[in-house]
């Protein structure tokens, strides 16, 4: 419990107990004030009643609620009978109640005037009194009555809206930055369809924020449950309306029905983020109540959301930043494959040396060749001394290289709905480029997991959408199905340039398919190339790269575990 | 007798073969290097005896050691010539397997002027390989 939470309490209890004590006293006044109307029995029994029923329902919390106030209201009828309330001060008596409500701050929400609390009231007053004062008590009840429920319905608002950042802070608590974003819509819409008076407003099904690009497109950012595909049937930049209240289109390849699109900005320092949000309601008899919650609940709660993802995504490029920076670290295949190149050539003066002494030595050759060997011999001597120091640099080289800790084989299990909303990250990261998911996959198969090294899976798609940044402006299309006990990511790209350059494009594909890591770093092909070999490896999948209809088609294959062998 | 050698950095080796050729040759051959597999023609090969291929080509060039071996072994005109393999890669018989490619005779660098005249004794020419 939190210090506001068990202060609200405390003051709910003082708060409590003096109220019983202004009913006590005031009724204590009143039987001292008009001694004469009353029987000390029928004070007894009176005050006895009010003490045990208010101590019997105590542990009752909903019928303690109700009952404690209507054992209000019967205890100052009772005592009022007698005399009514044609007097001001006593009338004000009728009034404790509700002055009471109006104070009453439990669970920092304002209770709504109850239904039964309005009864008694009225049916205290028809009781009270029989003259023209009747209508000025049912209008001031009547009125306290309706502010109350108006507050109330503030009071609601607010209480929703506060436990919904509440359960963002929670969730971001317990679960840091960890592509579990989806987890707080899910649980909104819990919380939304549980509460009583919603639930029978509206009920919702499912919610997805989706990114407006630059190329006025749209890519899912975050859904309360997973999308596999989505279109919608905007026309002429509907996306832009700020609020959409008949969205046509499918999700998951079912048609929307009772959807609504609410368009978000969020400004930043450099340019403003546009996204819109889908909502689709099970039900919508009173959607009213929706639009009255926009402004107070939805609109504040969902850019707050978006403003996380923003904020991850300013993460992800942090990592992005981090990984090209320590790309020249990670150049150590490279450098040691051209170590060993480098060095078995600069040691050969230094053994040759030694070997052509020995033959000198050994007198197996003439005298006219030992004068000739000895001419190479200085020669060789000389260039050995000059080699030494760049041995020496190059071994030094090497030790920094293996000591670097950049380079993980950590193998995690994944399932594949996490593999895909990674990659859709992935994607969404760069706002250059256009991509599109077809995912042929069961739900029950998207369960299934794969052995992952993250760490390569990142390095591998930020190489290819580097790559495809420089060299593409066509869409790229990531295809997502099962075959044979595998996973298959093939990412299809169309080639620019095709066809002055099929030769070119044929051999450098050829080369990158048959080249093993260390032969592919002594080629002239770029380093993207190279890393991206590199860490496919290191993903441990198979892969390969063809051309077909003038596609570029690289194929990544992932084994399929049972979540239960691993 | 004529010797081509594919190498980029041959100012390196210059004295292990010179004194090879010295020793076991009698300063007979005659070595002409060539950095990248595109400073000569594959057909201008034939006016040589033997050739030795460098696996680590510079990136410069064209063909990679092996990828040039095998536009030689599968040049008509260039059946008769020797070839030798020079490399520092330690694992170039597996590889060689691995590419289905004749177990040619092979110069480990760091290079021995005595290593390279074993090599030269015991190369056939391309076509006892290709048998």
């Amino acid at each position: 419990m939190t210090i506001s939470n068990f202060l609200d309490k405390g003051l709910k209890k003082i708060s409590s107990i003096f109220f019983r004590i202004l009913i006590i006293v005031y009724a204590l006044s009143i039987f001292i004030r008009y001694y004469y109307y009353f029987n000390p029995w029928y004070i007894l029994v009176c005050t006895v009643a009010y003490f045990s029923l208010f101590l019997f329902f105590r542990k009752d919390k909903y019928g303690f609620r109700v009952l404690r106030l209507l054992n209000d209201y019967v205890y100052i009828t009772y005592i009022l009978y007698p005399i009514g309330i044609d007097n001001i001060h006593l009338s004000t008596f009728v009034l404790l109640p509700l002055i009471n409500l109006v104070n009453h701050t439990g669970d920092r929400i304002r209770k709504s005037f109850s239904l039964q609390l309005f009864a008694f009231s009225i049916a205290s007053i028809l009781i009270l009194c029989s003259d023209k004062r009747n209508f000025y008590f049912l209008v001031a009840i009547s009125a306290i009555a309706l502010i109350s429920f108006v507050t109330a319905m503030r009071f609601f608002l607010a209480k929703i809206n506060d436990r919904m950042m509440e359960m963002i802070e929670d969730l971001y608590y317990s679960q840091p930055v960890n592509n579990k974003n989806h987890l707080i819509l899910k649980k909104l819409i819990t919380a939304i369809n549980n509460e009583p008076f919603i639930s029978t407003a509206f009920n919702i099904k499912n919610v997805s924020i989706y990114n407006i690009t630059k190329g006025e497109s749209y890519n899912v950012s975050l859904s309360s449950e997973f999308i596999y595909n989505y279109s919608f049937d905007f026309k002429h930049k509907d996306f832009h309306e700020p609020l959409n209240l008949n969205l046509r289109g499918e999700i998951n390849n079912i048609k929307l029905e009772n959807a609504v699109a609410l368009r978000l900005t969020v400004q930043r320092e450099e340019e403003p983020s546009k996204y819109f949000v889908v909502i689709q309601f099970n039900k919508n008899t009173l959607r009213f109540v929706f639009y009255l919650m926009l402004d107070k609940v939805f609109i504040p709660l969902l850019t707050r959301m978006i403003n996380i993802l923003i904020f991850e995504k300013d993460i992800q490029l942090i990592k992005k930043g981090y990984i090209e920076k320590t790309k020249i670290e990670l150049e150590s295949i490279d450098s040691t494959t051209n170590a060993i190149h480098f060095l078995a050539n600069k040691l050969t003066p230094i053994t040759n040396y030694f070997a052509m002494l020995k033959k000198i030595e050994s007198k197996e050759i003439t005298d006219e060749q030992i004068g000739e060997m000895k001419k190479l011999i200085s020669e060789e001597l000389r260039r050995a001394q000059l080699n030494l120091m760049p041995i020496q640099e190059k071994m030094q080289q090497i030790a920094i290289y293996t000591n670097s800790a950049t380079q993980s084989n950590e193998l995690i299990p994944v399932d594949i709905k996490s593999l895909i909303n990674i990659l859709r990250n992935l994607y969404a990261q760069s706002c250059f480029i256009k991509f599109g998911f077809i995912i042929k996959i069961s739900e029950a198969d998207s369960k299934k997991k794969i052995l992952l090294n993250k760490i390569a899976l990142d390095f591998v798609f930020t190489e290819l959408i580097d790559n495809y940044n420089k060299h593409s402006e066509e869409p790229i299309i990531t295809v997502i199905y099962l075959e044979d006990g595998e996973l298959i990511i093939q990412i299809e790209n169309p080639i620019k340039n095709f066809n002055t350059a099929t030769q070119e494009i044929a051999d450098y594909i050829n080369e990158f398919n048959s080249l093993e890591i260390s032969e592919l770093l002594q080629r002239k092909v770029n380093k993207g190339i190279k890393f991206l070999k590199q860490y496919l490896q290191k993903l441990t999948v198979k892969f390969d790269c063809k051309l077909e209809n003038k596609n570029l088609l690289i194929t990544l294959k992932f084994k399929i575990y049972e979540s239960s062998h691993i | 007798m004529k010797v081509a050698i594919f190498e980029n950095e041959y100012e390196e080796l210059r004295r292990a073969f010179d004194g090879f050729n010295l020793i076991y040759f009698a300063k007979k051959l005659t070595f002409t290097v060539f950095a990248n597999s595109q400073d000569i023609t594959i057909e201008e090969l034939s006016d040589y005896d033997y050739i030795v291929v460098d696996i680590d080509l510079s990136v410069n060039s064209h063909l990679d050691g092996f990828q040039l071996i095998e536009k030689i072994i599968h040049t008509k005109s260039l059946e008769n010539i020797k070839l030798i393999i020079l490399t520092g890669q330690p694992t170039i018989k597996e590889k060689l397997k691995q590419k289905k490619l004749p177990q040619f005779p092979i110069i480990q660098k760091p290079v021995i002027f005595n290593q390279i005249n074993t090599a030269f004794t015991e190369v056939k020419s391309i076509k006892d390989y290709n048998g």
